[in-house]
């Protein structure tokens, strides 16, 4: 999948890479120490902030697991 | 955002609809839960989905997915209109990302799709559509609630 930033694309695929080798080869092992990933990731948060500000997407306010609370049942 | 949603805005808005996902991984519950829904355009419409993936009570080789949806819109006079537009588009395309969700699965398990697979997707499309019934209630009471807001504010 793209970037929501087109010129974030290419970090995003060396992130995920990196990323999806740790978590299988490493994390899912049980080896959690280390961050081999952190400057591709920043890197990535970057790029994509700098989208985001381009875009003028609307991030302010947004709430962790949605707009609306209390969704019982 | 479709054709007729247009003349509710400028000209110059962002056709693009952009989509937020947040996910919790509960290693100790065994469940994966995600949260889905647009942040912009939120005043015509916002449609929010909750998938919530989980060990099959009766058969731990399978994973279920309960699949919930709510559609809202705060548009004045129109809203159930375009909450009932939601919907209906919500339902038809549940049946498609079920199909993408059987595709993923057997490319990843390196087989066509088996029967448990075919099974799995009517019973979910099964759900969906009782979800949909739900949906539509919650829909409702949305619209009920944002009718009386709008009473406070005249």
């Amino acid at each position: 999948m793209n970037s929501v930033g087109e010129a974030c694309t290419e970090l995003k695929r060396e992130y995920d890479q990196c990323f999806n080798r740790w978590f299988a080869e490493k994390f899912l092992k049980g080896e959690s120490a280390g961050d081999p990933c952190g400057q591709l990731f920043k890197r990535y948060q970057l790029c994509v902030q700098k989208a985001i500000k381009e875009k003028d997407i609307p991030i302010e306010g947004l709430e962790f697991m949605g707009p609306s609370k209390g969704k019982t049942e | 955002m479709p054709r007729w949603a247009e003349r509710f805005f400028p000209a110059n808005v962002a056709h693009s609809v952009y989509i937020l996902e947040d996910s919790i991984v509960d290693p100790k519950n065994r469940t994966m839960t995600t949260f889905t829904w647009n942040i912009n355009h939120a005043r015509l419409m916002v449609v929010e989905e909750r998938c919530v993936y989980q060990v099959n009570p009766e058969n731990s080789n399978w994973t279920e997915v309960k699949r919930e949806a709510w559609v809202s819109s705060s548009l004045f006079g129109v809203s159930r209109a375009v909450q009932e537009f939601g919907l209906a588009r919500f339902k038809s395309n549940v049946t498609k990302s079920t199909k993408g969700f059987e595709y993923v699965l057997a490319r990843m398990q390196g087989e066509a799709p088996s029967k448990t697979l075919v099974e799995t997707a009517k019973e979910a499309t099964e759900k969906a559509k009782e979800t949909a019934l739900a949906a539509t209630e919650k829909a409702k009471d949305l619209a009920s609630k944002a009718a009386t807001k709008k009473k406070q504010y005249v």
